[in-house]
């Protein structure tokens, strides 16, 4: 496994208080026995064997079934619905429309601007309208075509630049919108400037700027959304959803639903992949709880892969101006950017979207001057949302391109530009206050430079072939929480009994990413015990302590920190039962497989089992609680939350490819990828996350885009939505690079988002270096990139 | 238009059933069979995940009607580890073949199929075999890694045609 | 959900005339079912489904391959595995769709498949919105809303673009197959390029209930050098967006025939016979490529790069694709020319297989 040391921080100040986790002040890693050793996801097995039991492979007694009628028009009045037919249909056993709720719900408490199902006006292609529960999907798929709707169509926004105008109040898609743009579609507007934004460009010796344009894109998880709800004999409401937040799901389905929280239950089903499109409370799970209180029966609602990329919630389609000013020695002066983001339909993740477009720009170069113009619009569209990398890989590629532009024109090579640049550890950001405590960026660039052979490459291969840098950082864990309170981030609970099992209970959801076997990982390294031991249980609301779920890269960095706090309560009473069984003083023990050891005399040894049963006398079941909080961060100006992280990740990676010039078609042949994820608890999860990412962000660099025409998605398929198949992804290296984060868990970042951003500027830079051209609109495609040749051809002619 | 009885084997064990002619295999196996291991993810051919075996061929099962699967020899990941986790099985879990798993059981068939007609393959070769599934969360290159792994044990064992199909 | 499919009854016949007496009995509503992977996605779109559908996956006679002749049931996969068909015709065949679709699919599908757009492979839902089209359920043309009629331009409530897109198709029509159909009328063999009819909705030139038993290479197509090139957006899964099938022989270098056939740009594979018969298919709707107008003498000269440029040119300006499959039709047309001359340089370069 290679490994590269990034350089570290050390403990710095602000850390004293938070005290370091080993009782007597040992190295961060004592056994070393289970964390950094790569270990086969705790769920794995059972998915191999086709045990793991997703939303729609449960069948209940008395089960429904459910279909959504959806809007299919872009935007439209509605002006009669009739569900008489469908209700009079043997087999039929509900049938809901919007009359059922017009409570507003949506994942951000600024943004409530969601019906269940649409009222007086559907605003896109796709939104539910009605659905129904009956005998079978094949008589629900009848009904709600029995369903008539009738629409009086209106004015269509399918434009970002038109749902900037000013238009009568029945034309705005939501009541509330942006104050600053009152009468219009704008959802969110930031404006942002720190330091002398025209001063630095007057000074500056380069100043590249371009306009980009980037599509939608879909997260394309393989489960499409399926979820059952069930209204039981007690009055409660149970949900089985693959969700990847059941606790906003669970607010919200109170709100909606308008019952105590206590009364319903979310149970996390396995989560067949999520990359942000399954953490929104959504509306098909409001739906199937409307028509199972309709029925008392339980009620399944599985949809289709069109419907589940109808659902949506991907990234932004985006158009962005940005333009960058550099000294004469490549030192970044400034960053210019003004960015438009189509939203579509609903609020979503998207306030949180408008800022990190912006201020994630902030790194991992040190930014002297920032301004920013970020606008989030509504549109007739399908809803755009948080989707791996949230907010910051559009703006990424254009920064990098950028920063590659200004290399060229200083006669600089584009990695030395970087590493002249970069962010030092323990530093503080000029502006926003962002806090930087470890980065390996600097490593990890000099080694994928090295790996890659980067010196003997860049800009000496042949034409067509072409190698290039892009760089990214990410947030570990966004540190303010969506709802304001006072509730610790991550909670985990630990309960030990004497059949020595030792169970943790925590609401961060594993989708697939591995956070199940990082809780045990944890836990079995504070505790000094095997692996097997530990089992996680994550999936439901009414055991599990609430964590703010998988999203935004925190689930490692919080939920590890909450078990490892949990773990060293745990610890703390087998260190004391140790200490009476061998006289020992308590504070002396070490602990590794499965034994508590005496430091200065280790022939003084308990068994784990032993000082477990010791520690149970007269109390039972050893019973822990460990949370994590961010520590608090940041500015003082409106704003200044957004970007704020405990931690960031960073990454720097390196592909070389091959550009057909009559075809257009690029082929990737290899991608270095460095990623500092402080480190790295289970090698090979951090492996996989960074190679996932890396196919994702290829997909969008190279072949994925929602594609429209008019108001209708018009690829709404996995023929047609193109991920990258096999062929399509070249090998990848991985280069894991370790900081040791001061606060991480064992000094943990993140490394499941942070890594895909850094691919798609890799490639527009290598196509740059391979055939000249700069591309600007993404997807790369090859008749864009064949455009782009055949208009640099054209401009030589001349 | 009635239903029909559909005799074939799944996973060893003789299955008769009644079926409407429209239900695809994936229907039957997932609705009648309780076998949901096997999984639908666009139900139109073109991810993979729905892959089982028929008369010891890989195939979507989301494209089959499950009346055309008459006397045929039925695979699906629920037959593969009998008694014991079939080598591929192990391989996928422990070299992180598998992350959400939706798409792992399509991977695992149509990794079994090809290794009874190739059991030497070189890295593209299972490039190739596999370019039919789609993953979206491993990028592959774990997936390759499993195949390697589990195609030198099974040679090394020789372990025998899985799934008594 | 599943997306589901409509309610059909399913005949299994063991004999083609088994096959043919089904097809005369529930005449004018059923479909053949051979691997059933282009039938079954457009029926979970409901697509023009019929209330029969009669399988052809039972029938032995359909299952022969040998040098000469493929069956129609021969799966794509054995195709692409067998040593006796010329190369080309194998390499083609591996690259359809994808390893999981090729165990199932089977030549008579490939050629019979269902011409392909993207307002037209949609799911009810999807269509519905769009208020459908020509080809299923509506009356307009959603890549070709007017047409030229009498000089005057009118709403277009007649011809189809759709676009046909199988990769053996042009290869073998390059090669100069012949296909061999029986049916209630009795049997009867004719070129495959000849079967094919420039509407995106009838597509060929069909008898009622015909099946089409085998498909026929001429001696030639194991003599002359022959490939085939595949434009798609991804290496495996997708459809051809063009194709360029060849067949050339070649005397001392000179041109002795040209026959490039070129797939997924129109509603039928178009084949450009460079030899120019006296006899050609007229087109049969002014929307269709016409490969002769204006077709260059080849026969006869060296084939050097000047002709090789001469011919692909000529490619490019004729065909025609729509804007309704994937990849800009602009693109796919200089593609087209990108392809031929490629494929036309190896094929002379390389060694004749
Ligand atoms: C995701 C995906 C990707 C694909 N990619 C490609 C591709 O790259 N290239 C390509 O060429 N195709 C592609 N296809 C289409 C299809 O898989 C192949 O063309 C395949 O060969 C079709 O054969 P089949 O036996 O499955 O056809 P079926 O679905 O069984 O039949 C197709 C049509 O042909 C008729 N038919 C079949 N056999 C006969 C016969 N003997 N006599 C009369 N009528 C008959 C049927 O009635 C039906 O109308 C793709 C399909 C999918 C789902
Ligand atoms: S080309 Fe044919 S299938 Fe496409 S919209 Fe026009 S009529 Fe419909």
């Amino acid at each position: 496994m290679p490994i590269v040391q990034g350089s570290g921080s050390t403990r710095n100040e602000h850390q004293k208080n938070k005290g370091v986790w080993s009782d007597s002040g040992a190295p961060a890693v004592v056994a070393n026995s289970i964390i950094g050793k790569p270990a086969p996801l705790k769920d794995s097995f059972k998915k191999v064997t086709g045990e793991a039991v997703y939303a729609d492979d449960m069948k209940f007694p008395g089960m429904l079934f459910s279909r959504i009628l959806r809007a299919t028009k872009p935007h439209a009045k509605i002006k009669r619905i009739d569900t008489t037919k469908a209700e009079a249909m043997e087999g039929v056993r509900a049938v809901v429309t919007g009359r059922e709720s017009d409570m507003r719900f949506g994942v951000l408490p600024v943004s409530q601007d969601e019906l269940s199902m649409a009222i007086d006006k559907v605003i896109y292609n796709g939104e539910p309208v009605a659905a129904v529960a009956a005998d079978s999907e094949d008589i629900a798929e009848r009904a709600i075509w029995a369903i008539e709707v009738e629409y009086e169509p209106l004015q269509e926004f399918l434009k970002p630049q038109d749902s900037l105008k000013e238009v009568a109040p029945e034309l705005q898609l939501h009541d509330k919108v942006e104050k600053k743009h009152p009468n219009t579609n704008v959802h969110k507007a930031v404006d942002q400037e720190f330091g002398d934004v025209e001063g630095a460009f007057k000074q500056a010796a380069s100043t590249p700027s371009a306009s980009f344009k980037f599509d939608g894109i879909s997260h394309g998880f393989t489960e499409p959304h399926a979820v059952i709800a069930h209204w039981d004999a007690e009055e409660r409401v149970q949900l089985y959803t693959p969700q990847q937040v059941p606790h906003y799901t669970h607010r919200a389905l109170a709100k909606v639903l308008d019952l105590p929280m206590h009364q319903i239950q979310v149970i996390r089903t396995t989560v067949g992949g999520g990359f942000g499109g399954k953490s929104d409370p959504f509306q098909h799970e409001m739906i199937a709880c409307m028509l199972a209180r309709k029925t008392r029966r339980p009620v399944k609602l599985t949809m289709d892969r069109e419907e589940t990329f109808l659902t949506g919630r991907g990234r932004h389609p985006t158009e962005a101006k940005m333009a960058m000013a550099f000294d004469k020695d490549g030192k970044l002066l400034a960053l210019d950017s003004d960015v438009i983001i189509d939203g579509g339909a609903y609020g979503s993740f998207g306030v949180v979207s408008a800022y990190y477009n912006g201020v994630l720009s902030n790194g991992p170069y040190w930014l002297p001057a920032f301004r920013y113009h970020g606008k989030r619009v509504y549109s007739n569209r399908i809803p755009s949302g948080a989707m791996r990398g949230h907010g910051s890989v559009n703006p990424r590629y254009c920064t990098e391109t950028l920063v590659d532009m200004a290399a060229v024109e200083l006669g600089m090579d584009p990695c030395e530009l970087r590493l002249r640049n970069f962010l030092p550890p323990n530093s503080i950001t000029p502006h926003h206050k962002f806090r930087i405590t470890s980065t390996g960026i600097r490593e990890g660039l000099e080694e994928a430079m090295r790996r890659s052979d980067w010196k003997k490459k860049w800009g000496k291969l042949p034409f067509g072939h072409g190698i290039g840098v892009g760089c990214a950082w990410y947030i570990s864990g966004s540190a303010l929480p969506i709802h304001w309170n006072k509730l610790p981030q991550s909670t985990v609970h630990i309960k030990i009994d004497m059949d020595g099992g030792v169970t943790c209970h925590s609401l961060a959801a594993d989708i697939g990413q591995g956070s199940d076997t990082m809780i045990a990982q944890i836990v079995a390294e504070v505790i000094g015990c095997r692996l097997d031991r530990v089992h996680v249980k994550s999936t439901t609301t009414d055991t599990a302590p609430i964590d703010l779920g998988s999203y935004s890269s925190r689930v490692t960095f919080m939920a590890g920190n909450a078990a490892r706090e949990a773990a060293e309560v745990v610890r703390k009473d087998l260190a004391a039962a140790a200490s009476k069984l061998t006289g020992q003083p308590a504070q002396y023990f070490d602990f590794a497989g499965e034994e508590i050891i005496c430091r200065s005399k280790p022939s003084i040894r308990v068994s784990f089992m032993e000082a477990l049963h010791e520690a149970q006398a007269d109390r039972g079941a050893l019973i822990a609680s460990g949370s994590y909080q961010s520590p608090p961060l940041g500015g003082e100006f409106k704003g200044s939350n957004a970007g704020l992280s405990p931690s960031y990740s960073f990454s720097a990676f390196i592909c070389e490819l091959k550009v057909d010039p009559d075809t257009g078609f690029v082929q990737p042949l290899k991608i270095w990828a460095a990623h500092d994820c402080g480190k790295a608890l289970n090698p090979l999860s951090v492996e996989g996350q960074i190679e996932g990412s890396v196919h994702m962000g290829l997909g969008q660099a190279l072949t994925e885009q929602m594609r429209y025409r008019n108001g209708q998605m018009l690829n709404a398929n996995f023929l047609d939505y193109k991920i990258p198949t096999p062929f399509d992804t070249p090998d990848i290296e991985v280069i894991i690079v370790e900081s040791h984060d001061p606060e991480g868990p064992f000094g943990a970042k993140e490394c499941g988002e942070g890594a895909l951003a850094p691919i798609i500027p890799a490639v527009g830079n290598a196509i740059y270096d391979a055939v000249g051209v700069r591309m600007l609109e993404v997807p790369m495609t090859p008749d864009r990139v064949l455009r782009a040749i055949e208009a640099k051809a054209r401009e030589r002619a001349k | 238009m009635s239903k029909q009885i559909l005799r074939c084997t799944v996973n060893g064990r003789a299955v008769e059933i009644a079926c409407e002619p429209w239900h695809t295999l994936a229907n039957v196996l997932r609705n009648d069979l309780n076998l949901t291991g096997t999984k639908i993810g666009c139900d139109m051919g073109t991810c993979g995940c729905c892959t089982v075996h028929i008369d010891g061929k890989a195939k979507l099962s989301c494209l089959t009607l499950a009346l055309e699967c008459q006397g045929a020899k039925i695979g699906t990941i629920e037959g593969l580890n009998e008694y014991e986790m079939h080598p591929l099985q192990k391989a996928f879990a422990e070299c992180g073949g598998s992350q959400c798993g939706y798409c792992t059981p399509g991977f695992i068939m149509k990794s079994c199929a090809m290794l009874k007609e190739n059991p030497e393959p070189t890295r593209e070769e299972i490039k190739a075999g596999l370019s039919g599934n789609l993953c979206r969360c491993t990028g592959f290159m774990k997936i390759y890694d499993a195949v390697e792994r589990a195609a030198t044990e099974m040679r090394e064992k020789s372990v025998p045609a899985p799934v008594k199909a | 959900m599943t997306m589901l499919l409509p309610r059909f009854e399913l005949h299994q016949p063991a004999t083609l005339a088994d096959a043919v007496k089904l097809a005369k009995t529930h005449a004018g509503d059923f479909d053949f079912l051979s691997g059933g992977t282009d039938l079954l996605p457009n029926y979970k779109c409901g697509l023009n489904a019929h209330g029969h559908v009669i399988s052809l996956a039972h029938i032995a006679e359909l299952k022969q391959i040998t040098r000469d002749t493929i069956g129609a049931g021969v799966r794509i996969v054995d195709i692409e595995r067998n040593a006796d068909v010329p190369r080309s015709v194998a390499f083609t065949a591996g690259h359809i769709a994808s390893p999981l679709l090729r165990e199932s699919g089977t030549l008579g599908g490939n050629l019979m498949l269902d011409n392909r757009c993207h307002f037209f492979n949609q799911s009810y839902f999807w269509r519905h919105s769009l208020g459908y089209c020509l080809k299923a359920d509506g009356d307009r043309c959603h890549v070709v809303p007017m047409i030229n009629e009498g000089g005057k331009s009118v709403l277009n409530n007649k011809v189809c673009v759709a676009t046909h897109s199988s990769d053996l198709a042009p290869m073998l029509i390059a090669l100069g197959a012949e296909v061999t159909f029986t049916g209630p009328e009795g049997s009867r063999t004719l070129k495959l390029n000849d079967f094919y009819f420039g509407d995106g909705i009838a597509r060929f030139e069909r008898k009622p209930g015909e099946i089409l038993v085998k498909v026929g290479l001429p001696k030639w197509a194991h003599e002359v050098r022959s490939g085939y090139k595949k434009l798609a957006p991804r290496q495996s899964i997708d459809f051809p967006v063009a194709g360029i099938g060849i067949a050339l022989d070649l005397d001392k270098g000179k041109v002795k025939a040209l026959r490039v056939a070129v797939g997924a740009v129109d509603t039928t594979p178009v084949l450009f016979d460079f030899s120019k018969p006296a006899q050609v298919k007229a087109p049969a709707s002014y929307l269709l490529t016409d490969p002769y107008k204006n077709m260059p003498d080849v026969i006869g000269k060296q084939l050097d790069d000047a002709l090789i440029e001469q011919v692909s040119k000529h490619i490019q300006t004729q065909c025609q694709p729509k804007l309704n499959v994937p990849m800009e039709p602009g693109y796919r047309k200089k593609m087209c020319g990108v392809l031929t001359r490629r494929l036309l340089a190896e094929l002379r370069d390389g060694a004749k297989s």
